[in-house]
This record gives C-alpha cells, sequence and structure tokens, in this order.
C-alpha cells in the first residue's frame, strides 16, 4: 500500500489526512530515512495511528522509526481524555522498556586494566539471557504486590539505592494507580521470577566511556566528562509486562467491539480512556511499569556491587549515580497546550522517549535549567547519545523524541552479514569486550542490523526535539 | 467452522526454507524489520495450527536441548475467532515454554472449532532455555484464511 508523504522542510515529512485519518501525519526523518522508510510498512502505522478515536494533533514518528506491529516502533500518539483511548499495542509488550545512565568519577585509563575482569563479574552478578535469575532473591506474592505499587521506591527501602536515585528516574520511579488486582495470576507468576533479570535480544548492559562532549555547559550540569566512564541499562518489564498487554489486548479486541470504533490493524485494539477497560489498562500497565523501574533499580544495585568487587571501592566513593531513567514505551497522562488550550492528554509512546524542556515542573530540580536528560543507546559496536528536552520538542512532538538508532535488518539479514565472522574478536579490535548468553543474539544484534544513530540524533538536533549533549563509546557489553 | 475467505496477498520478504511435512503442510519464517513472523499452510485448520506451533518453535531456535521424563498436557484454548485463537494457542505454548519450562515433543490438536481447541501435548523438561525470548504473538497483519481447501496463517511476533 502506497502511502502519500510530503515534504515539510529538511527533516520533517507530513502524511497528508485521507480516508478514515482523523489527523495528519508527521515523521521527523532525513531525506535518506524517508527513502528506506517508503519500502517498508512503518509509515502506513503512522497512518493507522491517526485514523483512532479522540487523537490530539498529529499521529507523530521519532527518526528512529521502523515498521512495528500495530503502532510504528517510533510512534507517540496523544489522545483527548473525553474522547480519546488508550491502546495496549500503543505501549507494546515490554511495558516501560527503558534506559538509564550511571555516572562515575572514573576516567578511563583506571578502568581499562580491569574490563575483561569487570565485564565477567557483570556477566555473573546480573543475569542475562532468557530465563536467568538470581538464585538469592526470593519474591513472595505479597513483595511482589509491593514493587507493582511502589515501583524503584521499593528496591530503596531494601538498601539498594538512595532518595537520591528516585528523585533522577522518570515519575519518580512510580507510576501512580497501580492495581495488582487487576493482574492475572499468571501475570504475576511471570514476574516473581524475573524482577532484576536483563532478558534478551536488545536488552543491554554497558560500561561506557564519553567520548565526545558537545556541550560542555549542559555535559557539566550532568556531570559528564570527556573519558569518564558510565554505564548504560536498557531492560524492562520483562514476562509480567508481556503478559499483562497480552491480557489486555484481549480485553481490548472486545472493548473495541463493544464501543464500535474501527481497527485499521487488530493490534491497535483499544478502548476509551474513560471506561472501565481502559481505566484498568492504565492501573495494570502502571504495575508493569513500576516493575521495570524497580528491575532497573535492582540492576543498578547489582552494576554498583561489580564496580565495588572489582575496583575495591564503595560506589560512593565512585561517586557511582544515576543521572537519569527514561521509558520508552509507555502511556502517560501530561497536560499539554494545543493550539493555545491547556488540556490533559493521554500520551502514548511507543519506542520514543519523553524529553521534557527546560523549565518543566516534570524535570528533576536538579536538572530543570537544562531540560530532562534523554538516553539514546545506538548500537553495541558504536556510540550512544545523551541528550536533554527542548521548548521545540514539547511544542511539535508533546514533548518526545527518539528513543535508539532503529534496526535495519531483519534477524535473518543480520545473521546473514555476520555469517562467518567473528563478531567478538572484531569488538575485541576495537576495544570492546563482550559477553553474551547467546551468540546467536550477537549475530542479531551488529552494529549493521541498526542505523547509525548519529544519523537519528542529528535529525532530532535540527528539528529541534532534542538537543545533543555527549557522546558514549562501549568498552564492554553484557547481551542476553 | 468460520474463517477470513478474504483474498490477502502473502507479503514479500519471506525468508529461510519452507518446512514441508508431507502434503501441502508447512511452514516458513517471515522477514520484519525487529521481529519475526511465521506462514503456515495444511490442508486443515487443525494441521494449520500444528504447523504454527512448529514455526514458532523455530523462532524460538529449536537446538533447545531437552532431557527427561515425557508427559502429555491436554490443553484447552478459546477465542472469539479463530485468527484470535491462532494468536492465543500460540502465546499458551509460549507461556508454556518460557515461564514452564518446558519443551514441546509432539503436538497433536484432538478437538477444533473456530473459537476453541483442545491439544495433546508431549512435553520434556527444558535442560537449557530456548536461544531466542519470544515476548508474544501479536494481532499485527494476523490472518487465517481457507481458499479452495487449502489452510494458511499468517501472525507476528514480538521478539
Amino acid at each position: 500500500m502506497t502511502v502519500k508523504v510530503q515534504q515539510i522542510d529538511q527533516c520533517r515529512w507530513r502524511i497528508p489526512r485521507e480516508g478514515d485519518m482523523r489527523t495528519e501525519g508527521l515523521v521527523f526523518a532525513s531525506r535518506a530515512m524517508m527513502a528506506a522508510l517508503l519500502k517498508e510498512q512503518a509509515l502506513e502505522q503512522v497512518r493507522n495511528v491517526a485514523t483512532l478515536p479522540g487523537i490530539v494533533g498529529p499521529s507523530l514518528a521519532m527518526p528512529d522509526i521502523h515498521w512495528g506491529y500495530g503502532f510504528p516502533i517510533g510512534g507517540v500518539a496523544a489522545f483527548d481524555a473525553d474522547e480519546g483511548v488508550v491502546s495496549p499495542g500503543g505501549v507494546g509488550y515490554d511495558i516501560n522498556c527503558g534506559v538509564r545512565l550511571l555516572r562515575s568519577d572514573l576516567e578511563v585509563q583506571q578502568v581499562r586494566p580491569h574490563l575483561q575482569h569487570l565485564a565477567d563479574t557483570l556477566f555473573r552478578n546480573v543475569p542475562s539471557g532468557v530465563g536467568s535469575h538470581r538464585r538469592d532473591l526470593k519474591l513472595s506474592v505479597a513483595e511482589e504486590r509491593k514493587v507493582l505499587q511502589q515501583g524503584a521506591r521499593w528496591v530503596v527501602s531494601r538498601g539498594m539505592g538512595s532518595e537520591q536515585d528516585l528523585e533522577h528516574i522518570e515519575a519518580g520511579g512510580r507510576i501512580e494507580g497501580a492495581d495488582p488486582e487487576l493482574l492475572s495470576d499468571r501475570a504475576m507468576e511471570r514476574g516473581r521470577d524475573q524482577l532484576g533479570t536483563l532478558g534478551s535480544g536488545n536488552h543491554f548492559l554497558e560500561v561506557q566511556m564519553v567520548e565526545e562532549v558537545r556541550d560542555p555547559e549542559l555535559a557539566q550540569v550532568l556531570g559528564l566528562f570527556p573519558g569518564q566512564v558510565t554505564v548504560t541499562i536498557h531492560t524492562g518489564s520483562r514476562g509480567l509486562g508481556y503478559q499483562v498487554c497480552d491480557d489486555y489486548l484481549r480485553i481490548m479486541l472486545r472493548a473495541a467491539a463493544k464501543y464500535g470504533i474501527k481497527l485499521p490493524d487488530r493490534q491497535l485494539c483499544c478502548a476509551p480512556l474513560g471506561s472501565p477497560e481502559g481505566r484498568q489498562y492504565l492501573a495494570a500497565m502502571a504495575c508493569a511499569a513500576n516493575f521495570a523501574f524497580a528491575n532497573r533499580q535492582l540492576i543498578t544495585a547489582w552494576v554498583r556491587e561489580s564496580f565495588e568487587q572489582v575496583l575495591g571501592k564503595s560506589a560512593e566513593a565512585l561517586r557511582l549515580s544515576l543521572i537519569y531513567d527514561v521509558c520508552h514505551n509507555i502511556a502517560k497522562w501530561e497536560n499539554h497546550v494545543v493550539e493555545g488550550v491547556r488540556r490533559r492528554l493521554c500520551v502514548h509512546r511507543k519506542g520514543a522517549t519523553r524529553a521534557f524542556p527546560p523549565g518543566h515542573p516534570e524535570v528533576p530540580a536538579c536538572y530543570r535549567a537544562i531540560g530532562q536528560p534523554v538516553l539514546i543507546p545506538g548500537d553495541m559496536g558504536r556510540y550512544s547519545y545523551v541528550l536533554v528536552g527542548t521548548a521545540g520538542g514539547y511544542e511539535q512532538t508533546f514533548g518526545s523524541t527518539c528513543h535508539g538508532a532503529g534496526r535495519v535488518l531483519s534477524r535473518h539479514a543480520a545473521k546473514k552479514v555476520a555469517r562467518g565472522r567473528n563478531i567478538e574478536d572484531e569488538l575485541a579490535a576495537r576495544g570492546i569486550v563482550l559477553r553474551a548468553a547467546e551468540r546467536g543474539t550477537v549475530a542479531e544484534e551488529i552494529s549493521e542490523a541498526y542505523k547509525d544513530v548519529t544519523e537519528v540524533v542529528q535529525v532530532v538536533q535540527q528539528a529541534g526535539i532534542g538537543r545533543i549533549v555527549a557522546r558514549l563509546r562501549p568498552l564492554a557489553v553484557v547481551k542476553g | 467452522m468460520t474463517a477470513d475467505h478474504n483474498a490477502r496477498q502473502w507479503p514479500a520478504g519471506i525468508s529461510g526454507p519452507v518446512k514441508k511435512e508431507g502434503g501441502v503442510a508447512a511452514f516458513r519464517l517471515l522477514e520484519h524489520t525487529a521481529d519475526m513472523g511465521i506462514e503456515a499452510q495444511a490442508a486443515s485448520c487443525e494441521e494449520l495450527f500444528v504447523q504454527a506451533a512448529k514455526g514458532l518453535l523455530a523462532v524460538l531456535a529449536g537446538s533447545a536441548e531437552s532431557i527427561g521424563p515425557v508427559r502429555d498436557i491436554r490443553l484447552q484454548v478459546s477465542a472469539g475467532d479463530v485468527e484470535e485463537l491462532l494468536v492465543v494457542w500460540l502465546n499458551e505454548l509460549l507461556y508454556l515454554i518460557q515461564a514452564k519450562g518446558l519443551w514441546l515433543q509432539n503436538i497433536e490438536l484432538v478437538g477444533m472449532q473456530s473459537d476453541h481447541l483442545e491439544a495433546k501435548l508431549l512435553v520434556v523438561p527444558l535442560t537449557g532455555q530456548p536461544q531466542r525470548e519470544v515476548k508474544a504473538a501479536t494481532y499485527h497483519h494476523l490472518m487465517v484464511s481457507c481458499r479452495q481447501g487449502l489452510w494458511r496463517a499468517r501472525v507476528y511476533l514480538d521478539l
């Protein structure tokens, strides 16, 4: 199916309203990115999202847009509180998949001699790969309920982290309104063993160095300096989130029929935000989101433990502190000004990051002057970026930006490209230590499988929906 | 039994060898930028669902080693229609494999209607985990159809 696109400027493209669309589509992409997009189905998905009831503003796509299921990956859509809908497919299976970045006072030359040991220790201490878990973490049903209600705070209350950590997490590490009663036994069961696990696929843990500071003033506020050692954690709500999404998709299929909502793709099934089904999904989604916050907080504790074991100094002495933690699969209630009117909207971000501007009350006080930190992982062989949110993003994208590089090769194609190569050796030649639970995952996650994230963040900056602060280069990568 | 009889085209970008099992029964894996899909065909709806399940096992990466006592499991699954039934069926199998740590040695459908199925599974405990994690079977571009006696299905998985 051909999707019409009209170029607005160097990095913005309009999908004009037609057929059942209630609004237009707005895609952030370079000309080269758009040429590739026209060959796949992501633009059709932008158009499909535009047909959903109560959508406010355009159906948006960030520069890392690629073909998803239902919503495109990189999709953002805001819905009116009264007329709009909530769609589990607009959040995804991995509810509150997200990224957190830790800083340290360490410089790369202090860590490089210990890198192999550090990678081994992280690989041992942080469970990764399908079905892995820490034997010393047993969760009762009662404790799991607390995790679902309290999020990262539950982990901090057990001595693993600080109040300062919580201040540096989106929503304080806890989405309000979580109701564990709305989760199936199966969701609870799948969560119990998987708290504090990285998972597999594109989830990872990386020790990195600050390779380049683009904006020294912003970097200073974030506590970043050239040559500094940082750690990025990318994971989400694991099996619990997958089960919540699957359970509620079935409910939403019936709800969409009940409320007469026409669906261009069944994965977009949804219910009015004010309906019992819509409210229940948001309360169940909040549980999964809180589980994910707790998951990343636990992994942080084990990262700190690993650094202590290898470097023989306390995490406090190493000043291994949390810069920020962002969600990139979530639906959240937010206030936005649309055409001069302040409105309460439910903003869906499916593979997109919140990027609130300087001065926004939800940005932690220490960053309020510069905007919310935004963490954009690239791929395991090249680099990642740290950005901050901008006023331009707040106006154009409901305060959203990209979430990563975006895949360009299917897993099969990536494996084909990797065939006959030793990816571990190639990374080692570039000074990157790799520890992976599965060789197959490594082949599927090679750099060539992703867009160059530099191109993605350049479009972000050019469009004014984010400002680049620093580039990080991997030193040690742990993959599931 | 009802099914979607709309004439729909197979998507482009099919990858991997077709796994044929006598007659028309077969599955193959579909490429997707971030995820993977399964396309199956068979002479009956029952066999179609078995083929889709075999496709799922292939995506999970079939070399999962499994030893231990073999046992029978009876599984009953219901849904609103045959397409939804396919998603629910595959997600039920994913749960057995990924949450219960079981691997499927044999899959037999002993009863089937458009909104309900009953299966007899021969399962063994997994000693190692499958190589790939599949989050779920999705409803995106989901299709089950029957034309001139040939059943076909397409389902995408979130990886």
